[in-house]
């Protein structure tokens, strides 16, 4: 079944056309035959007839032979010898005109079926000759001829109606048996005339002969009436009109009379003449018929064969026209579906501009129209789906290249996170300027991070990325645990490496449902932000620090601050003077050491005060001017640098002194009282800076002031003994006061001391004498020695050669020290030089004792009531 | 709704009792410690916990764990003074739905506890 499925239409179609087209072939072929048969069948018929014909005028000369031969064996054998050699002549003619027509080619087909039938006739006809012999010699009766002669007629009517009686034509059949009955009867006549003839030749009817001349005259009369019920009207006619008259009364006056047995007044002869016109009337009507039944047979034939071509014809025409038919709808019906086929297909290609033509107006017309009612309504709907397309992609183009602008040029990092935690395709260009890479769409956020984050930080990150997307948990209690909320990362660009502070925050991205699609990540570079907020958070400290000193100076007694701003202004103002009437060709050296000496001085002073901002400052200074002395040369340009330290210093100083005023003012609002002189300030901040100096070398000291007269130093010189003592007190610190673990081994108190005694001659009361007195070490001159030697100060050979007055003046000869370290307080050679040029300064002298081991001890005489102290 | 406050502090204790007190939430119980706690949850199921992390004995992400296997349908409300995040983010791994910085203030708690319990119905 499946394969009529798959078979196209044209083949379906042919497929159920085949069995009529075979119906109509079939039916044609037998009708065509059956005429054909009818055709043959009549024209054999027609030959047979004429076979029969022939065999009939043979009978008809046998018969009248026959009667001949009997009336020559009768009484009057000379009245029919001439005759009887005519007839045999006529006879044999006859057959012979029988054998031609059997001959014949046209009849083979005919004598071949009926040849068992022809060779039996054959046989009896060759007997002929014998039974002519047997006559003339007169070797016979006439009842043996008779016999003889009807054996022969007997097969001869029996093969014309084994030859004719085979017709399938019911009315030519009925002729046939009508004919034959006629000749049966014609038979039995001439039978009656040779047993006739004989009689009459005899005298009468012998009782032997008589009952069988009576059943011929019956049987005769028998035929006859089969002949008159089946023959057909004319052939009737015909034999009524021509078998009748006088002669025909005649012999049936003869055949009564020889029945009767009455005396016979006629001869054979008469008799046999009779009968013969009787008997040729038969043969009359006997022809007639065969004309008759031939011309019938012949008309069947002609009918049959113009019926066969009708038929031929007529059939071939309606087989053709149906064919053609068929043929036209369905090339047409199919014509049309082709075209349906070929327009859909053209639809499915998106064609839709045209529209189906099919003109028929049966189901196929319909699908058609319906068809184009579809197309139409596909048109409407495709323009409606692409107007929305448009608006659609118009939209989407619309709002794709608005965030392609916004991603272009936010300066946020902007990106996605799928489920997978990938980064999405689209991100804002600051990301690759953020992280300094391109490759960052398609990543895990953490493989992206990876080589930015510590492992902690990254496993935070991933257990962070989880449970962002777990939406049991709150967003922003997800978002408190953020672990990149601000992360640093190294970013390297152009071969530089950058530090930058970035902040990474996330928000959820929900559908309707509330179910979490995505997550948006922002990040933000806050670099600046966090490097101004270092910054400021420095500057904070550092202002902080500034002001807790600014404040610490409020913690400075008024007085031996302001002193030291005048001081320190003064003398910082007489280095920048010396620069400028130096001379370079002179070398820098002298105004270095000058300048080291200020500086170094400047530095022991605010170590006192406790001025810590301003004692660094002069450190660093010191710092530079050890550098330049050591460099082989020095420009002026390497000065200036020093000058501008000192510049920035003197700021500093000067802005303390806006300060100290501001303060002043205020304080001289609140108080009126009287300023005087004491030394209450100086004690006080000699007592402060020792005790700084000894915390911080770990030395325990005890300061002792004695004055028992109650001697004010004049505040005009107070600095420059300020200065002396300081200086003193850090030699004592540095060099003299020895560590704790060595005045135990020295069995000397842990504490050390240092006494200042403040005295005058009463002599003498304008002179102050000002002891300074510590029970360190003293002083090791071998040590002294050694180092002046190594210091190149003195020669090897005046070792030994040194009084201790000469020892203490090496302490005091340039670019001496004992101490191997340098700190703030000691150790650059230069105190005892600063000492003496403050000496001299105060116009005073000094004197040094010590022992070593024991004590050192200055003695300073300087005019109490000096005005100036000398400036140089 | 029961209440169970664990946290070593009494004063955090008092600080998170009083605030919570006119939430609609009973409070049955305070612990100072991981193994009481893990007691009052046994006996009485709170249905809302709040958890100290840093806790002697027993540290807060050992006791949630256990406190996940008596009554896994508990709400942990995680109140510490931890920065350290990775903990933080941890104490969600063992299931805890809630988290706050110390010190905690009144109106936080509310929030954050508003934000937990309407998250969980």
């Amino acid at each position: 079944m499946n394969s009529i499925h798959n078979l196209s239409v044209k083949s379906k179609f042919a497929l159920a056309i085949l069995p009529l087209i075979i119906i109509i072939v079939v039916f044609d072929y037998l009708q065509i035959q059956e005429h054909y048969r009818d055709y043959k069948d009549s024209q054999r018929l027609n030959k047979a007839i004429l076979v029969g014909i022939e065999i009939n005028h043979a009978v008809h000369e046998l018969q009248k032979e026959r009667s001949i031969s009997t009336g020559f064996l009768g009484q009057d054998a000379d009245v029919f010898q001439q005759t009887l050699l005519a007839q045999r002549e006529k006879t044999d003619s006859t057959i012979q005109a029988f054998y031609d027509e059997i001959a014949r080619a046209e009849l083979a087909e005919l004598v071949s079926l009926h040849t068992e039938d022809l060779r039996d006739l054959s046989t009896y006809f060759d007997r002929i000759e014998e039974i002519r012999s047997n006559v003339d010699s007169r070797f016979i009766a006439p009842n043996q001829v008779i016999s003889y002669y009807s054996e022969i007629n007997e097969v001869a009517l029996r093969t014309v109606n084994s030859l004719i009686s085979e017709s399938r034509n019911r009315v030519a059949a009925e002729q046939v048996h009508a004919i034959i009955y006629f000749l049966k009867a014609k038979e039995r006549a001439s039978i009656e005339r040779a047993i006739g003839t004989q009689a009459f030749s005899n005298g009468g009817l012998d009782d032997e002969t008589r009952g069988p001349f009576t059943s011929l005259i019956a049987e005769q009369d028998a035929f006859i009436d089969a002949f008159t019920t089946i023959a057909d009207q004319p052939s009737l006619v015909y034999y009524n009109n021509t078998v009748s008259g006088q002669d025909v009364v005649e012999v049936d006056r003869l055949r009564q009379e020889l029945i009767a047995g009455l005396a016979l007044e006629n001869d054979a002869n008469y008799w046999y003449q009779m009968n013969t016109t009787k008997i040729n009337l038969l043969k009359k009507s006997e022809d007639f018929m065969s004309v008759r039944i031939h011309d019938y047979t012949e008309g069947i034939s002609a009918e049959a064969n113009r019926s066969l071509y009708t038929v031929l014809v007529v059939d071939s025409t309606i087989a053709l026209l149906t064919f053609l038919m068929i043929a036209f709808i369905v090339s047409h019906l199919l014509k049309d579906v082709e075209t349906l086929e070929d327009f859909t297909k053209k639809v499915i290609a998106g064609d839709l501009s045209q529209k189906v033509v099919i003109k028929t107006r049966d189901e196929i017309g319909h699908y058609a129209d319906t068809f184009n009612l579809m197309i139409t309504e596909i048109k409407k709907s495709h323009l409606a789906l692409k107007k929305e397309r448009d608006k659609a992609r118009f939209l989407y183009e619309n709002i794709y290249k608005q965030s392609q602008v916004v991603f272009e040029n936010v300066e946020q990092g902007i990106f996605l996170l799928n489920k997978e935690h990938k980064i999405s395709r689209l991100y804002s260009r600051a990301m690759e300027t953020i992280f300094g890479t391109k490759t960052i769409a398609g990543e895990t956020l953490v493989n992206f991070m990876r080589t930015l984050l510590i492992p902690r930080d990254l496993e935070a990150l991933e257990m962070f990325m989880k449970h962002l997307f777990n939406p049991e948990i709150d967003e922003d209690v997800v978002n408190q645990l953020n672990p990149v909320e601000q992360v640093k990362i190294f970013t390297e660009s152009g071969g530089m490496v950058h530090t930058k502070y970035i902040r990474l925050a996330f928000t959820r991205i929900e559908n309707k449902a509330g179910v979490i699609q995505q997550i948006m990540v922002t990040v933000t570079d806050e670099t600046e932000g966090v490097l101004l907020q270092h910054k400021l958070e420095e500057a904070d400290e550092k202002k902080k620090m500034e002001m807790e000193q600014m404040l610490s100076i409020l913690k400075i007694d008024p007085a031996l601050l302001r002193g030291f701003i005048v001081n320190s202004r003064k003398v910082l103002k007489s280095i920048s003077t010396k620069y400028e009437e130096h001379d370079e060709s002179e070398g820098f050296d002298e105004l270095l050491t000058f300048t080291f000496q200020i500086i170094h001085n400047l530095k022991g002073n605010s170590i006192v005060i406790g001025l810590q901002i301003l004692t660094d400052r002069f450190h660093k200074i010191e710092d530079a001017i050890t550098k330049l002395k050591d460099n082989a040369k020095v420009v002026g340009n390497d000065f200036l640098n020093i000058l501008y330290e000192i510049n920035e210093v003197d700021i500093i100083i000067g802005n303390m002194s806006d300060m100290l005023r501001k303060v002043a003012n205020i304080y001289n609002k609140f108080s009126s009282e009287e300023q005087t002189d004491t030394n209450y300030d100086l004690i006080d901040s000699l007592k402060r800076g020792l005790s700084t100096m000894s915390e911080d070398t770990g030395k325990a000291i005890n300061f002792e002031f004695t004055n028992d007269k109650n001697l004010t130093i004049p505040k005009i010189i107070q600095d420059p003994v300020k200065d002396v003592l300081i200086q003193l007190m850090r030699n004592s610190i540095a060099h003299g006061i020895e560590a704790p673990n060595v005045r135990i081994a020295k069995r000397k108190l842990i504490k050390g001391t240092i006494a200042v005694t403040l005295d005058n001659e009463d002599s003498n009361p304008d002179e102050m004498i000002m002891s300074y007195r510590d029970d360190g070490s003293g002083l090791n001159t071998a040590q002294i020695i050694e180092k002046a030697i190594n210091k190149k100060i003195i020669e090897e050979s005046e070792r030994d050669k040194l009084n201790d007055s000469q020892v203490i003046d090496l302490l005091f000869s340039d670019g001496f020290s004992t101490n191997d370290e340098v700190d703030e307080y000691s150790g650059r050679g230069h105190g005892l030089g600063v000492i003496k040029s403050k000496i001299e300064e105060l116009h005073g002298t000094f004197d040094i004792k010590f022992e070593t081991g024991q004590y050192f001890e200055m003695i300073v005489k300087f005019p109490a009531n000096i005005q100036n102290p000398v400036e140089e | 709704m029961k209440l169970l406050i664990v946290d070593d502090s009494s004063i955090m204790r008092r600080t998170i009792e009083k605030n919570l007190g006119d939430y609609n939430l009973e409070i049955i119980g305070t612990a100072s410690n991981g193994n009481a706690a893990l007691e009052i949850v046994k006996e009485k199921k709170p249905d809302v916990i709040t958890l100290d992390i840093t806790m002697p004995e027993m540290d807060g992400i050992t006791c949630l764990e256990n406190i996940m296997e008596i009554h896994p349908s508990a709400k942990v409300m995680i109140i510490t003074a931890l920065s350290d995040k990775l903990t933080g983010l941890k104490a969600l791994d063992k299931g805890a739905r809630g988290f706050m910085y110390k010190p905690v203030n009144a109106e936080d708690l509310k929030k954050a506890f508003d934000k937990l319990l309407k998250r969980q119905e």
